[in-house]
């Protein structure tokens, strides 16, 4: 096989594409990308076994073929190739050469029939998404992050789910690690057809690689298949296996009950925290809050640094109470709320603290208090 | 015809024989402990062809009358027990009644016996459990036992006997085992009629350990003596640089009797905690002395295993003689030269102030100051802070000098234990944060685990792991401890109660949390290839010395090594 691309193309997908093939795995093909022709362009697939990526890109072929190739390798040759145009040719036996009069590579490419069967897509129930909303909802649930070597599926996955409500539509995204819940919704105008589905396990991972590829000026459809989550794009195709398993049931958690309703600046509040914080360390990360009537001190103690005190005023009218919460939480949930005011709904030191923005309401955070 | 018979004695006597005398190594065991519980003070054991063609064991014990001696090779017949009662109170090696027939079930078994009440000794033959012939004989007071032919009837057995050489091994290691819990006792060991061993009464009980454990350790043994009400601990144990890769190296009694005892391997390790690599054991020899109605050796035919009253009790006193043993000896002592300790920054050198003790230089003046120096060395164990700086290496290794050695001192890993050190104090000074949970977690667990876990709720609370009850086996975790916050909590609880449920001993939550620990003292500690200067050096010298444990990282790796300067003279063949 022989073919020609051009390097902007395909450098922009080629460095995105490192974060699923640069991942170690047991299938040492998982290393590398598989490129195949069609008439008047290539075919680059990549897995890490749990998340695919297919996308087509327009190049000039001299002769039909397939090739698997050092995705890091190919990467780095394409990236710093002097030139625009670059020859890919297959010569025999695997070797691929790449070059032009005057840079030459000989690759050892693998053989392309050992690569992972991606899953065959078609007849998917797909449904419309703005790029940039989709985005959002990933980064705002991807906060709560994964041990390592956490296998709790609820953990791993971010729970999908549509509703259907009288006079809405909406998907929602929650996300949890078993001390805090974040949850996002994106409501669609009743008039566009949302199809029905059961709700879904996406893996964090998968997610966070996949919004990778996402511009955010776009419209993307997503959709499930089997066990599969699709996004797909004009020429972009990625698809996730779902985990199998079951989320907690999470609305009491959710419900707006009685509960002290304290605004904030959200960039005060933010900065507030920050400067708390500066005193904790990995093994002393709490910092308390003592609400008192229309007052707010945060304090921190870490025995080998010191303390840290601010006092601020806010709108408070109930007995006095003291809470301790790890900051980074705080920090985290704050910061990806896009609105100038931020809500905080305390009940007491027993009771998950809610947290969301002003106005809009497709934000919730759920954050359990500690015990110093 | 009904199916069910009772067996003929001989054949019950040869299947007891099949839990007791699986080889012959067993038979020295079971005879060697027979001639001790008759108080012998001396005992012969002699043996030939590895024990296949002759084990003889001769003591000068109280040997046996005419009709004892008869009745001692009816099953289930033994002086050693007579009531109920006396099972939970056992003061004797054996009380089976056992041992004897089963293996005169199984060989050509002489007893010969004399208990100095009458004039004449009694000789009994027997051949594959039969009596043959009994006969008055002349014999010294005390029994001997002559086996010969073991397994004759037992071709099977006989089959999976392993060379001479092997038996052989097997036997020295019982026999040497036996020996050190009894050091009032002359022990001799032939081996077709050549002297293997002698283990004489005055011998210091030191020889004996270094008998089973190796010559080469001798120095690296550690004394350990504890007396608490009732309870008496004493043995060596290794330094925690000498281990080996099995538990073979660990010989506990009880009494005098050689048991392998979960618990005490268990408060062993704990005792070592920290000191040790993954999967390393140490070496060791415990003895204790329980009183003998909070012991129940009735477990195992072979005793083997036994179980405490006092689990708990007996666990953790074994736990603290060993680790309050090593806190004060796994420390580096540096030998020194100098009668005066040596100071840093001094601006003279004190090693070269004393005459040097050499050939054709022994007056008596020097001889004193010998003497001086040894005593000195006792009380002053040269510091971490006392050791002279010579520089880095590979900006990895510190290297420095003391009189007599080169040591040389991973910068990491002695970090990494003053971090730990600080964390860990810091965690216990200030107590532990809680993390609430807002999914509750569930564990289900089998009835044991539940019943251990249920009682570990309040202990576990106070290490802000918070439990509920939550019906039958089933238990909610609604907070954990913070540093944990980032893993999963449900695997660590199960192992806590199934450890609970098995040994009686849970895996430590403690242990976790300080794995966390370990994590960021490592997270923090200097790397490899990171150049200090001699300001850094010396503090970091200075804070080691303060450690609990300065001679291991908190993964158990040694902080550091050392060459006596004897070892570079003799290399470069300055001495022979």
């Amino acid at each position: 096989m022989e073919f020609t691309i051009n390097k902007n193309d395909i450098i922009d997908v080629l460095s995105k594409i490192q974060g699923l093939t640069g991942r170690k795995s047991s299938l040492a093909i998982t290393e590398s990308l598989l490129i195949k022709t069609n008439s008047s362009s290539i075919t680059v697939t990549a897995t890490d076994l749990e998340t695919g990526f297919e996308g087509i890109y327009s190049a000039n072929i001299e002769s039909k073929g397939t090739i698997a190739i050092n995705s890091r390798k190919f990467y780095e040759i394409v990236r710093d190739f002097p030139s625009n145009e670059i020859r890919v040719c297959e010569t025999e036996n695997h070797w691929i050469e790449i070059g032009n009069q005057n840079v030459q590579y000989h690759i050892v490419g693998m053989n392309f029939e050992d690569f992972p069967d991606i899953p065959h897509i078609e007849e998917v129930d797909y449904f419309e998404i703005n790029s940039i909303a989709f985005i959002k909802m990933i980064e705002k649930t991807i906060i709560i992050t994964v041990g390592s070597d956490d296998k709790r599926t609820h953990v791993n996955g971010i729970y999908f789910e549509r509703i259907f409500n009288q006079d809405e539509k909406k998907i929602r995204m929650v996300s949890t690690d078993g001390s805090r819940l974040a949850l996002v919704d994106y409501t669609y105008d009743k008039n566009i057809e949302l199809p029905q589905g059961q709700a879904v396990l996406i893996p964090k991972k998968g997610l966070g690689e996949v919004s990778k590829f996402l511009k955010p000026t776009e419209t993307i459809l997503i959709g499930v298949q089997g066990n599969n989550f699709i996004i797909k794009k004009d020429k972009e195709t990625m698809i996730i296996r779902l985990l199998e398993g079951s989320f907690p049931k999470y609305h009491d958690i959710i419900v707006k009950g009685k509960a002290h309703q304290i605004k904030f600046d959200r960039q005060l509040f933010l900065m507030m925290l920050k400067r708390m914080s500066i005193l904790s360390s990995d093994d002393y990360k709490g910092v308390i809050l003592n609400f008192k009537k229309n007052k707010l001190m945060i304090t921190t103690t870490n025995p080998d640094i010191g303390e840290s005190k601010e006092d601020t005023d806010i709108n408070f009218d109930g007995k006095p109470m003291e809470i301790s919460f790890n900051p980074r939480y705080f920090i985290e949930m704050v910061n990806v709320i896009d609105e100038s005011h931020i809500i905080l709904r305390i009940i007491d030191e027993e009771k998950p603290c809610q947290i969301e923005g002003v106005d809009d309401k497709s934000f919730l955070g759920v954050i359990m208090p500690m015990r110093i | 015809m009904s199916k069910i018979k009772i067996l003929p004695e001989i054949l019950s006597n040869k299947i007891a024989a099949g839990e007791v005398v699986e080889r012959p190594s067993s038979v020295v065991k079971e005879l060697v402990e027979n001639a001790l519980d008759a108080a012998s003070t001396r005992i012969a054991i002699e043996v030939e062809n590895g024990g296949r063609s002759l084990i003889r064991v001769a003591d000068n014990g109280i040997g046996m009358g005419h009709d004892d001696a008869l009745l001692s090779l009816e099953r289930y017949a033994t002086s050693k027990i007579y009531k109920d009662r006396d099972l939970f109170s056992i003061n004797t090696l054996g009380f089976r009644g056992e041992a004897i027939p089963s293996i005169a079930a199984v060989s050509k078994f002489t007893l010969t016996t004399n208990d100095d009440t009458a004039h004449t000794g009694t000789e009994i033959v027997v051949e594959g459990g039969r009596i043959k012939r009994v006969s008055e004989v002349g014999a010294p007071k005390g029994t001997m036992v002559t086996i010969k032919q073991l397994f004759f009837n037992m071709p099977a057995r006989k089959k999976f006997l392993k060379t001479t050489g092997t038996e052989m091994g097997h036997i020295t290691d019982v026999v040497s085992a036996i020996t050190l819990a009894w050091p009032g006792t002359y022990f001799k060991l032939l081996h077709n009629g050549k002297l293997v061993n002698r283990w004489s009464i005055k011998s210091d009980l030191m020889e004996r350990v270094v008998d089973v454990l190796g010559k080469t350790i001798k120095n690296d043994l550690h004394r350990i003596r504890l007396n608490i009400d009732d309870l008496s601990i004493t043995g060596w144990v290794s330094s925690p640089r000498i281990t080996r890769s099995t538990s073979r190296g660990i010989y506990v009694y009880v009494n005098g009797r050689n048991v392998k005892d979960r618990i005490i391997q268990h408060a062993l390790f704990e005792g070592y905690a920290g000191r040790l690599q993954k999967g390393r054991f140490p070496l060791a020899v415990l003895l204790l002395k329980v009183p003998a109605d909070q012991v129940d050796v009735n477990v195992h035919p072979a005793k083997h295993e036994i179980r405490f009253a006092q689990q708990k009790r007996i666990h953790d006193a074994v736990a603290d003689a060993v680790s309050k043993m090593l806190r004060s000896t796994d420390r580096p002592g540096w030998p020194t030269n100098s009668a005066f300790p040596l100071r840093k920054h001094s601006v003279s050198e004190p090693v070269s102030h004393f005459p040097r003790i050499g050939i054709g230089n022994k007056g008596s003046e020097n001889k004193r100051l010998e003497e001086r120096k040894k005593q000195e060395n006792l009380w002053e164990k040269k510091r971490f802070g006392d050791l002279r700086l010579i520089g880095q290496l590979h900006n990895t290794y510190i290297l420095c000098e003391s009189d007599e050695e080169l040591i040389v001192i991973d910068q990491h890993a002695a970090h990494e234990r003053i971090l730990f050190a600080q964390l860990k104090n810091r965690s216990l000074k200030f107590g532990k944060e809680a993390q609430k949970l807002l999914i509750p977690e569930t564990i289900d667990l089998g009835y044991r685990e539940a019943d251990a876990l249920d009682k570990m709720i309040p202990g576990l609370k106070t290490l802000q792991l918070e439990i509920e009850p939550f019906g039958g086996n089933t238990f909610i975790v609604k907070s954990i401890p913070a540093l944990l916050a980032h893993r999963e909590i449900k695997p660590l609880v199960v192992e806590i109660a199934e450890k609970m449920a098995e040994s009686g001993f849970a895996a430590d939550i403690e242990r976790a949390i300080d794995q966390s620990l370990i994590l960021m003292a490592c997270h923090g500690a200097i790397r490899a290839n990171h150049p200090l200067s001699e300001k850094e050096i010396n503090s970091l010298l200075e804070q080691l010395e303060k450690c609990d444990n300065p001679s291991h990282c908190p993964h158990g790796r040694p902080t550091w090594v050392s060459w006596s300067f004897r070892f570079f003279e003799k290399s470069f063949g300055r001495i022979m």
